[in-house]
């Protein structure tokens, strides 16, 4: 199913920035809300995962159900999740299109990666200490 | 021992709120009063959170450096590099701002703030058609209508609304809550919509045709308007430009919400001119909502030394200014910077993948007091004091308006600022020495 993804602040996202690596950022911005008829769709339930993918690249999500999005949209808080699914064209203006990414989703059994696996994947060194 | 500090300043987001409680013990934060959510965990999470000191990549692994080593590596890669990108300078203060301006021209680097992806597209706008804005104590004392336009303000700046807008005091009002109305415009309900007068919802992208329907009705053009504009119905558009024009003082604030979608500046430069048809009937003014503590202060500091207000490339020895092309995701996703200092700001979390990608690929220095996302993607982390709780400078509010920030905890880290007056004191001395 294809869905237009929003991004925002969230007070639980915007309260963890200083503890990128906690659960709780992690729950929160890895958490795609969407309308149920559209999840029902798909085949999933609160809690279960599906695969976003956009221009050939994919990252796995877990959903929540919000009757507050409209069908045909999602909505995923601001941070490293929501922006593997950005592009990095600004149409000259140094803005990319953080709102309204086009992504395709389905469901999947897929594990969630944490900040760190994200950031291995770009080509970092997760640090742990 | 618990000791109580006043007046603290809140160095979270552009609100700088300036009425803060701290309660200490034990020399930690135990306690803190009057803050939102999102400041008091600022100031909770603090303790046990910070790098002991810096670390460094290393192949395969992590390992801690001195102060003097990190400094001696980001003099060597920085003095060294053809196109260094200077980033971030959102949640420092203007003097460490002022010094990474500087460094930027003695290097020859390209200095942009979290401007470019925040409301860099705001000052777009405001460049091609003005600003007509005010302080936030005008719109406190005076607003009886107030517009949050993709901006979910409950949960970006909590406190907006009790400080400022729709639960402050007023001086010209008996009772300002009942008097005031609040006009929110967002694609989804959020909890901010939940409290408003009116909730215009759009559909994804449709920013600009709303605000062109609102002119045209403010125009008295109201015939050429279709039913339905972007998912609104034309009864409701109507509904609030009378609002808007019946406002005796009105300030619309605008969030990324519509600076990040398609049209970008466009919309922003439309909600202004929609303000001038206002102020054709009534007053009206209209401002950004700044997302970090200091990033209008960013801006104010490149304007005094650069002329130009983020997005600066030394390059070619002046200071040259085009976003879109000089702007930090631009310059990452063309691959070109060969070297980046990030400054106080989270590109591994907030920037597009490739973005991230190429910081992976290139000698990157961070500056932060936290492990954040872009601590897995640099090279070396070189942890700061802690700007408002710690260090203490300039911040400037979302209006414009300078304000001292509070150092109320000793520290046994250097401040940013400190620490980048050494780096550029070295580089400027290897300069000459060449």
């Amino acid at each position: 199913m294809k869905i237009l993804v929003n991004t925002g602040r969230t007070v639980v996202q915007g309260s963890h920035v200083g503890r990128k690596n906690s659960p709780e950022y992690f729950r929160e911005t890895s958490n795609l809300r969407l309308n149920p008829v559209d999840m029902m769709e798909i085949g999933v339930d609160d809690g279960e995962r599906i695969k976003a993918t956009t221009d050939g690249i994919s990252v796995v999500l877990m959903v929540t159900s919000d009757e507050m999005i409209k069908r045909g949209t999602g909505f995923l808080p601001l941070g490293p999740y929501a922006n593997t699914l950005v592009g990095g064209t600004t149409h000259s203006t140094g803005m990319p299109d953080f709102k309204g990414a086009e992504v395709n989703i389905e469901a999947t059994g897929e594990k969630i990666s944490t900040v760190g696996e994200l950031m291995r994947h770009l080509g970092g060194l997760p640090y742990g200490r | 021992m618990e000791d109580k500090i006043r007046h603290v300043i809140c160095p979270y987001c552009g609100c700088l709120c300036d009425d803060i409680l701290i309660e200490m013990t034990g020399g930690e934060i135990s306690g803190v009063e009057n803050a939102c959510t999102l400041g008091a965990r600022k100031f909770l999470d603090d303790a046990g959170n910070r790098l002991k000191g810096p670390i460094m990549r290393k192949g395969d692994e992590w390992v801690d450096i001195s102060y003097e080593e990190a400094i001696d590596y980001a003099v060597k890669v920085l003095s060294e590099a053809d196109r260094p990108l200077l980033y971030g300078w959102s949640g420092c203060m203007t003097e460490t701002q002022a010094i990474g301006a500087h460094l930027a021209e003695l290097i020859g680097g390209i200095v942009d703030s979290t401007t470019s992806v925040c409301h860099g597209p705001s000052i777009l706008a405001i460049q091609e058609v003005g600003h007509p804005g005010c302080t936030l104590g005008q719109v406190k004392n005076r607003a009886d209508t107030i517009i949050y336009w993709g901006s979910n303000t409950i949960e970006a700046h909590p406190r907006h609304l009790s400080r400022y807008t729709n639960y402050a005091d007023a001086y010209f009002f008996h009772n300002a809550f009942r008097e005031r109305k609040v006009i929110v415009v967002d694609v989804r309900k959020t909890v901010t919509a939940e409290i408003a007068t009116e909730f215009v919802q759009i559909d994804q992208g449709g920013d600009y045709h709303v605000l062109s329907a609102l002119r045209a009705i403010i125009r008295e053009r109201g015939g050429v308007i279709p039913d339905m504009v972007a998912g609104v119905p034309k009864a409701q558009l109507i509904r609030v430009a009378e609002i808007c024009r019946q406002a005796k003082f009105g300030a619309l604030f605008f969030g990324v919400g519509i600076t990040m979608t398609g049209g970008k500046y466009k919309n922003i430069r439309n909600a202004i001119e929609f303000i001038s048809e206002l102020n054709r009937y009534t007053k009206w003014t209209i401002s950004p909502m700044r997302g970090h503590s200091n990033v209008y202060g960013s801006n104010e500091v490149f304007t005094w030394i650069s002329g130009y207000p983020f997005a600066v490339d030394y390059s070619r020895g002046i200071a040259f200014y085009n976003p879109g092309e000089t702007t930090a995701v631009d310059i990452l996703a063309r691959k070109e910077a060969d070297a980046a200092l990030i400054m106080s700001s989270d590109p591994g979390a907030h920037f597009p993948r490739v973005c991230s990608e190429h910081l992976a690929r290139i000698p990157t220095i961070l500056f932060d007091p936290y492990p954040s996302a872009t601590t897995h993607l640099c090279t070396l982390q070189i942890p700061t004091a802690v700007n408002g709780i710690d260090a203490a400078g300039t911040a400037y509010r979302m209006d414009g308006i300078p304000i001292m920030t509070r150092r109320f905890m000793e520290t046994v880290y250097p401040t940013d600022t400190k620490l980048m007056q050494e780096i550029y004191d070295r580089i400027r001395k290897v300069k000459e020495d060449a």
